[in-house]
């Protein structure tokens, strides 16, 4: 007997329809806790349930869509009901979800909720805690997986916006049983070597269970406890993780934390040129400042027209010395009146005058004075000055009778 | 450890912005200024040139032989 060979459409086909003919596949319900939930812009919702062990995709179309109370998120316990069939494209069996009831929070969520509300009871999620980032990160410690998108991603954005910085990797796992003790142990070694004045701690996009590691108390705690300023870099937009509210900052994605850990070359070029202009403004304006305390100077009379110095100065000088002038002229005039008046008491007192009035004088033939009559009447001659001239005359006789010569 | 291209880019930056001030405060000399501005524009121009010739360093810490953790370098092609 010869094998059937089949195509690969024709066996999907026939496990489709194995599937379809099992009545209780036609109906299910399931319990089971939603992961990798995405909503499409079809209106499509894709989700996997899942228990402790195993994981079943379902998909809910958007016509059952519009009957969700709630809006599904990871980590949710639900009660799905549908019916299990096969996608051929895929080759994958699914739940065709028709309702979804939520049922309580997932296990998970529990302890997500629980660490969270302890923790930030205990003070690790306080803003005054929160640590300033560099403004210019010299080492950025990155501790993420060394493969994936994330790390090229960071990596990539921090060499565009800021090749000047040195990024150290520390190569972690990012998921599984050992993920949460790598992390937290590359934290503390991070501080304990002062490798570098910043570190993004994160991983790309993943399920609830993916990110746990993010969820871990060791984690949250060697984020608080780090001096190097951390950025929490987990998952998607809308994951949360204990590690966002530790860390001193939490980033949407990786890709978002590499660009909040630097400052962006294009900004810090612009910066340098309002720099530069800046600068050449304000010594433009100082210039200006100078030149017109210049111009003012240059306007002052002493530098405009130094002649004018010395024309004052002249003048001043004729003015003295009209002073001058004047003084002395006042002074002989003064003088010469003085002399006058003194000229006119001597001429006053002048002998001609006496003379004029009748007197003479006699003296001997030597010239000698005789003023008595016994002087005259011992001489044989006398000389007789009178006020136009003089007569000589001889002596006869005389007494010694004493005229009263009256006074002047 | 040696300085880092990034830490002369924040030292240079630092001092440009201490010459800004002093130049817009306008209290030191023309003079003075001149020299400022001067010493401005050199910083300018070596902020510009470290930016342009600066280039992503990128190392990887591991264990070593002996357990030592070790830096090597980290090659792009490991991320494809």
């Amino acid at each position: 007997m010869e094998q059937q060979i089949f195509t690969v459409t024709q066996l999907n086909n026939l496990i489709k329809a194995a599937f379809d003919n099992v009545p209780a596949l036609q109906n299910v319900c399931v319990r089971g806790e939603i992961s990798n939930y995405k909503l499409y812009p079809s209106g499509h919702h894709y989700f996997s349930l899942k228990d402790g062990e195993g994981l079943l995709r379902c998909v809910m179309f958007k016509g059952n869509a519009f009957s969700l109370r709630f809006k599904p998120q990871n980590g949710m316990s639900v009660i799905a009901v549908g019916k299990v069939s096969v996608f051929p494209r895929d080759g994958a069996y699914q739940l065709y979800c028709s309702r979804l009831i939520p049922e309580g929070a997932g296990d998970l969520q529990a302890a997500f909720d629980q660490l969270k509300q302890r923790l930030f009871e205990e003070g690790l999620f306080d803003r005054a805690h929160k640590k300033p980032l560099p403004d210019y990160p010299h080492r950025i410690g990155v501790v993420t997986s060394p493969a994936g998108a994330a790390v090229h991603d960071m990596l990539r954005i921090l060499g565009k916006r800021y090749p000047l910085a040195k990024v150290i990797l520390l190569p972690v796992r990012v998921q599984g049983e050992t993920a949460a003790g790598e992390i937290s142990r590359a934290i503390q070694y991070a501080n304990r070597e002062a490798l570098c004045d910043l570190l993004i701690v994160g991983r790309g996009g993943g399920s609830v269970e993916d990110l746990w590691a993010f969820n871990e108390e060791p984690v949250a705690r060697a984020i608080y406890a780090s001096r190097i300023p951390v950025i929490s870099a987990v998952g998607h937009e809308p994951d949360v993780t204990i590690s966002d509210f530790v860390a001193d900052l939490r980033a949407a994605t990786p890709s978002n934390a590499a660009e909040l850990a630097v400052p962006d070359q294009t900004e810090l070029r612009g910066r340098l040129a309002a720099v530069q202009k800046a600068m050449t403004a304000a010594l433009r304006r100082q210039a200006q400042l100078a030149r017109s305390r210049l111009d003012a100077l240059r306007a002052c009379p002493a530098l405009r027209d130094p002649h004018s110095l010395i024309r004052e100065r002249r003048q001043t000088l004729d003015l003295s010395m009209n002073s001058l002038v004047n003084a002395e002229t006042n002074l002989v005039h003064a003088q010469r009146n003085r002399l006058t008046r003194l000229a006119a008491s001597l001429d006053a007192m002048s002998p001609l005058k006496v003379l004029m009035r009748g007197y003479a004088t006699v003296s001997d033939e030597s010239g000698q004075l005789i003023t008595s009559a016994g002087a005259a009447a011992a001489a044989e001659s006398l000389d007789v000055s009178f006020y136009d001239g003089t007569v000589r005359v001889t002596v006869q006789g005389g007494s010694h009778a004493k005229n009263k010569i009256p006074k002047l | 450890m040696p300085k880092t291209k990034s830490q002369s880019f924040e030292a240079n930056m630092t001092r440009l912005e201490e010459i800004v001030h002093s130049l817009e405060d306008g209290s030191v000399p023309l003079e003075e200024a001149m020299k400022l501005f001067q010493e401005g524009t050199a910083l300018v121009g070596s902020c510009g040139k470290l930016l342009d010739e600066a280039e992503l360093q990128i190392v990887k810490l591991t264990a070593g032989p002996d357990g030592s953790i070790q830096e090597v370098p980290f090659e792009n092609a490991e991320l494809n």
